[in-house]
Formats: structure tokens, C-alpha cells, sequence
């Protein structure tokens, strides 16, 4: 076996450059794959990875125009959803849902604490299931609670960069009076948002968040809701669930119970969805990229290979003369091939794997500002390098097979004929 | 006259068996001057090459008969040559004797193995331990080392490589040219690589040598010195050789002149009695 190894490196040493310049292609075709798959692994894990910590299973909805006469009231009617409205839902879907957050939004305003102010407050009025709604963190005191809500207590729950903007680092500002719009509210918590990869109220750190009903009762809008986000229990999916809650509405509000644009609705399993087929789409089309380069570097070892073979054909010619069978040409064709895609398949594995290790660690794993923290870390997982090896081999298989089969049809007669 | 013998017998009265000319009758030679027939019981009697109405066609548009029954026996030990114009089919012999290539009628048996529609595989098995050629253009493989092209016979005999290389080191010894083992054939004269040929020819002991035009490409002074090669190899290793040329003098130096014309042997002349 040494022995015939021996004779495989002969014959592939005597042409270095050559050998060099065959396996080139293989070995670049395998670097590109490996660089794209690794790459298009790294931001599929980290756009899925800062989706997934969404609850998926919600469901964002509120009212919208009905476009079916229903009752003798007719089309085109604003559906304006209350409080009422969420009651009755929380009643009514018990078995489904998990929680229930009605939304206001009061637009973005300034808000001001003795000297400081920050301009870009997003002014929202909830409940404290809006927390839940993202991952963050509380820095200080405490979310918002049921007495809030019932009191309607100006008290406010606010965002980093709120509190970054009005108060001095590490104070606690807890207690303290911020001024919004000409009203004055205590601070009884400092939330932080873990991750920004998905903002549904714009950025959620500069979130100041108000019990719902002081917010209604300051901005004038009664007892309407302009959103309301239901996260459901695991076990029911929320894409399904829309019907059954637009149904608990549609009575109440005269709405025709096959209007379907009656409500809006921001399906965030369908959006999440939608990202994985976007991402399964384009990892399928880095795969076709890849191979394609890695097919083409084949193609190239097999062309060069029967270049090689029909120059060798006195060599081959001289070598059956003297008792060489079919198949110890054959084999020894083939070895080569293999060899040859082996060894620049190797070195393109491992020249891509040390690329994305330099990509990953240049970058810190970030792939922008810190506003945007998706973490893109090209990865290589051991699966996919046996894959790519299996693929290497049988490709070099693939790619000696039609030149090892010339060589073994030369007969010792065509080297004599060769004079 | 009937005679019951043998080779042996034939030898020891100072006769060499030298053709059949039918079932019985044999042609024997004593000297070059007195060939005269005699008939024998040919029992006993094993050809080194035995061919008998070898008929070969190229089949193409307009097919080419290119051998038209060719009947030739050689014993062993003889040293042959094979004479004759281009086109006459002295090439076609050569590869047939070769086992390079098949033939269409007839019967060739060599060395008591009859050769016959075998298999690539064994076809090349049998010349690997039968037949060792030696070619007009040396034929050496250029980026093997001499050592490494007298070696390469063995190594498709499966010999490890160290007894390999002891084995061809010592025929490139018996070739005088030990100094030159780890040199390249583009190194080498042309009489030089002949003679790094000639030891792969021997290496795995065949029983054959073939030698198609082996001085073609040499000037006289090598041609001599290989010649002379060659007819040693057959007085002391008792190899039979068969050379194909188209030099008188190579030719009158053998034992033996075959003529081939147009497809038949044209004469079979006894040159010299061992």
C-alpha cells in the first residue's frame, strides 16, 4: 500500500505547478463555501437568535375600518377598541391566552428633570405586562403594578437612555419628579432593554412608560386603546387564535363577523416565519453558490486530468507493457485525482475555517453600532466540515473517474505506436 | 526416417531442431551449408514459440489482411532476427508474439502457455513474467531514476521495494552502468539507456526478450556494444531473443534470419550452429 502511494506522489510531484494549479480550483471552491455557509450560519444564528427572544407567540392587533355593512350601520366605521374590550377578552379566552397588554402610544415628546432633558421619550400607556413584551432588565425600583392602573397614578417606568439623559450616572432616581408635557411624574423604575434587534415601539429604551389610564386620562383619549398585544399560552399557536379574538370584538362593535379588514393585525410568528424562509432561502442559495465554485474546481481537476492522461499515453503505454493491469492504472489515476482534491480540500477547510475565526474575532462578534447587537458569529460546525470532507472525496472520485477510465483503455501497443 | 526423440536427443547428435514443416517432418540443421528433413515422432517436443497459421486482419474501411498464415518455431535458448520492408507485418508479429495484440486465426503458444483471446488483465499478466521488451526509442519512463525504471517490472509483481531495488541494482551491474543508478534517462546516452532498457527486459527473469529495432536510434559504435549486449544475455542466461530490424549487419549477427513478405515468412535462413 506504501508502495502505491509512493508511486502517487511521484507522479503528482513531477508536475508541481501544475498539481499546484489543478488543485487551486478545488481548493477555492471549498474556501467559498466554507466562507459563505459559515458566514450565512453566523447571521442566520444571530437574527434568529435576537428574534427568538421575542415572545413569538403573540399577536399585535387593533382597530381599523370596517369594510362590510353589518346592523344596518354601515361601511367605513373606525372600530375603536376600550377597556372594556380588553376585560372581555381576558374573560372570555382564559383557557388561551397567557397575558393580555393594551398599548397607547402618545407620540415622542421631551421629557425633563431640573436641568436635564431628553427630547426622543416615546410616551406609552400600559400595563405591567408591557415589560414582559422584551427581554430587559430593571436597573431600578419597580415595574408598574395593579394600584397604578386603578389609582391612575402619575407614576412612570423608564427607559436607559431616559435615565441616562436626566439623571447622573448610578443616582437613584426612584421617587424623583420628571416633567412631561407639562406634567409631572414620579419615577419608581428603570428598566434596561436587553436586545434592540426587534423594536416593535421604536427603541424601547427611551420608553416612558405610564399606567394606561393616566395615560388616557392625560392625553385626552378616554377609554380607547389603540393596540392591544395578546402573548398566548405555548400550547396554542398564535397565527391560528386571530379569528377567536377578533370574534370576542366583532359584537361589541357591530362589526360584520366575516370582515376581515376590521382589524389589523402584526402577526409575529408570521414575521418570525418569514425570516426563517427568508434565511433557509438564502443559506440554500449560499450552498448553491458554494458547491457551484467547489463543482467548478472539480471540473477543472477532472479537464486538466485528461490533458495529463492522453500526454501520458506512453508512459501508461510502457507501464501495461510491462504488466501493469487495467485496474492498477485505474487505481492509480484515481488516487491521484483523490490526492490531489483531498490535499487542496484540506487546505481550503482549514484556510476557511481560520478566516471566519479572524472574521469572528475582528468583528467582536457585532456586526454594527452598538444600537444593533446582532451577533454574527461565522461558525463552522464539525457536521458541516465531515460534509464538505465527504463531498471532497466523492467529488475526487467523481473527477478521476472519466480521465482514470481513458488511461485504463490505453494499451501497450499505443506507447510503441508512439514513435 | 522415423526417429522417437526429443530436444535433447536432437542437441546431442549435433542437430537444432529447426522448423516444422508438417505434423512430422522437422527441418534440421546441422551447419549452415546441410539443412536437411527428417522425420520424427514430434511428442516429446515443447516450442519456446509455437505459431502456427496465424492469420491477423486490421479491420477498418478498406480492411487490411495484414499476416496471411504465419507458422514459426523457436526453441529456446535461439537468438532470432526478424527482417523485412515496412508494411510487410513484421510489427503486427512482433506485437502478437508480444501478447500486445490479438490475432484473428491460428494458434500461438509460448512457452507450453497457449495465448488466445485472454483478458487485458491477464494479458499483461503474462507479459510481466514471460516477455521482456526492449524498444527502439528505450522507452524508459523519464521522471523514474534508472534504478526505478529497471525495478518497475517487479514492482508489478507485488516484490517489496528493498528487494526490488537490490535486484536492479544488480542487473544494472551486470549492465556495467551500478554508478548510474539514481540518474535520470534524460542524463544518460542513448547506449546507455539502452542498456538500462535491456536490464529491465531481464529483471523478472522472462523467457522471452523481444526486441523491436533496439540499435535504431544508436550510432554503430553503441550498436555494436548493445548487439554484443544482447548476445551474451543469450549465450549466458540462454534467454531467447528475437530482434526485428532492418539492418543487415544486426541481422547477421543472430543465429537465425526470419524474412517476412507481405504477411508471409518469405525465408528462414540458419545463420550459425550453436
Amino acid at each position: 500500500m506504501f508502495e502505491f502511494w509512493l508511486e502517487v506522489k511521484q507522479t503528482i510531484t513531477r508536475n508541481k505547478w501544475r498539481s499546484i494549479m489543478t488543485a487551486f480550483g478545488v481548493f477555492w471552491g471549498l474556501l467559498m463555501l466554507m466562507i459563505l455557509v459559515g458566514i450565512g450560519n453566523g447571521v442566520n444564528d444571530g437574527i434568529m437568535g435576537a428574534l427568538t427572544t421575542v415572545p413569538s407567540n403573540s399577536l399585535i392587533y387593533g382597530g381599523s375600518m370596517t369594510t362590510m355593512p353589518y346592523k344596518g350601520f354601515g361601511r367605513d366605521r373606525f372600530v375603536q377598541l376600550d377597556n372594556e374590550d380588553v376585560g372581555i377578552l381576558e374573560t372570555r379566552l382564559e383557557d388561551y391566552i397567557s397575558f393580555v397588554t393594551p398599548v397607547n402610544q402618545a407620540g415622542s415628546m421631551a421629557a425633563s428633570h431640573g436641568e436635564h432633558s431628553y427630547k426622543g421619550a416615546t410616551v406609552i400607556g400600559s400595563n405591567a405586562n408591557y415589560l414582559k413584551t422584551f427581554p430587559q432588565k430593571m436597573l431600578f425600583g419597580r415595574n408598574l403594578n395593579e394600584i397604578d392602573i386603578r389609582e391612575r397614578r402619575k407614576n412612570c417606568v423608564i427607559g436607559n437612555k431616559v435615565y441616562k439623559a436626566l439623571f447622573p450616572k448610578g443616582e437613584n432616581p426612584c421617587g424623583e419628579l420628571v416633567q412631561v408635557n407639562g406634567i409631572y411624574y414620579t419615577v419608581v423604575g428603570v428598566f434596561e432593554a436587553l436586545s434592540s434587534a426587534v423594536q416593535i415601539m421604536g427603541d424601547d429604551n427611551e420608553t416612558f412608560l405610564l399606567p394606561i389610564t393616566t395615560e388616557q386620562l392625560c392625553y385626552n383619549q378616554g377609554n380607547s386603546i389603540a393596540m392591544i398585544f395578546v402573548t398566548f399560552k405555548d400550547e396554542y399557536d398564535a397565527s391560528k387564535m386571530k379569528d377567536m379574538v377578533f370574534n370576542v370584538h366583532r359584537p361589541r362593535h357591530y362589526v360584520h363577523p366575516d370582515d376581515k379588514n376590521a382589524f389589523w393585525a402584526f402577526d409575529l410568528a408570521e414575521i418570525i416565519n418569514m425570516f426563517r424562509y427568508l434565511f433557509l432561502g438564502i443559506e440554500v442559495l449560499l450552498w448553491i453558490v458554494g458547491c457551484g465554485s467547489l463543482l467548478a474546481g472539480l471540473v477543472g481537476i477532472s479537464n486538466i486530468m485528461l490533458v495529463t492522461v492522453k500526454e501520458r499515453t506512453q508512459e501508461i503505454g510502457i507501464r501495461r507493457a510491462l504488466g501493469a493491469k487495467p485496474r492498477t492504472i485505474l487505481t492509480q489515476i484515481l488516487a491521484e485525482s483523490l490526492v490531489l482534491t483531498t490535499a487542496a480540500g484540506m487546505v481550503g477547510l482549514m484556510l476557511g475555517t481560520w478566516i471566519l475565526q479572524i472574521i469572528s474575532m475582528v468583528n467582536g462578534g457585532n456586526i454594527n453600532s452598538e444600537d444593533n447587537e446582532i451577533t454574527i458569529d461565522p461558525s463552522l460546525d464539525f457536521d458541516l466540515a465531515i460534509t464538505a470532507l465527504i463531498v471532497i472525496l466523492i467529488g475526487g472520485l467523481l473527477a478521476g473517474w472519466m480521465p482514470a477510465n481513458r488511461a485504463m483503455k490505453i494499451k501497450a501497443i499505443d506507447a510503441l505506436r508512439d514513435e | 526416417m522415423w526417429v522417437s526423440t526429443t530436444k535433447q536427443n536432437l542437441h546431442s547428435q549435433g542437430c537444432r531442431l529447426y522448423s516444422i514443416l508438417n505434423n512430422r517432418t522437422y527441418l534440421c540443421a546441422i551447419n549452415k551449408n546441410n539443412i536437411h528433413k527428417q522425420q520424427y515422432k514430434p511428442l516429446h517436443i515443447i516450442f519456446m514459440i509455437d505459431l502456427k497459421g496465424i492469420h491477423k486482419t486490421y479491420q477498418s474501411a478498406t480492411p487490411l489482411h495484414v499476416l496471411k498464415g504465419i507458422d514459426l518455431h523457436i526453441d529456446e535458448g535461439e537468438l532470432v532476427s526478424i527482417m523485412g520492408a515496412s508494411g510487410s507485418g513484421k510489427s503486427t508479429l512482433l506485437n502478437i508474439l508480444g501478447i500486445l495484440d490479438d490475432y484473428d486465426e491460428g494458434s500461438y503458444t509460448l512457452a507450453g502457455t497457449p495465448i488466445r483471446h485472454l483478458s487485458e488483465t491477464r494479458a499483461a499478466e503474462l507479459r510481466n513474467c514471460l516477455i521482456g521488451f526492449v524498444f527502439q526509442s528505450f522507452n524508459l519512463i523519464g521522471f523514474k531514476t534508472a534504478l526505478e525504471n529497471v525495478a518497475l517490472p517487479l514492482y508489478y509483481q507485488g516484490v517489496g521495494r528493498r528487494k526490488r531495488n537490490e535486484m536492479a541494482l544488480e542487473y544494472l551491474d551486470m549492465m556495467g552502468l551500478k554508478d548510474w543508478h539514481d540518474h535520470y534517462p534524460n542524463e544518460m546516452s542513448g547506449g546507455q539507456k539502452q542498456r538500462v532498457a535491456i536490464a529491465r527486459a531481464l529483471i523478472a527473469n522472462p523467457k522471452i526478450i523481444l526486441a523491436d529495432e533496439p540499435t535504431g536510434a544508436l550510432d554503430s559504435k553503441t550498436t555494436i556494444e548493445v548487439m554484443e549486449l544482447l548476445k551474451r544475455v543469450n549465450r549466458e542466461q540462454g534467454k531467447t531473443i528475437i530482434i526485428v530490424t532492418h539492418e543487415q549487419d544486426i541481422a547477421q549477427a543472430t543465429d537465425r534470419l526470419i524474412h517476412i513478405k507481405d504477411g508471409l515468412i518469405d525465408s528462414d535462413t540458419c545463420l550459425s550452429i550453436p
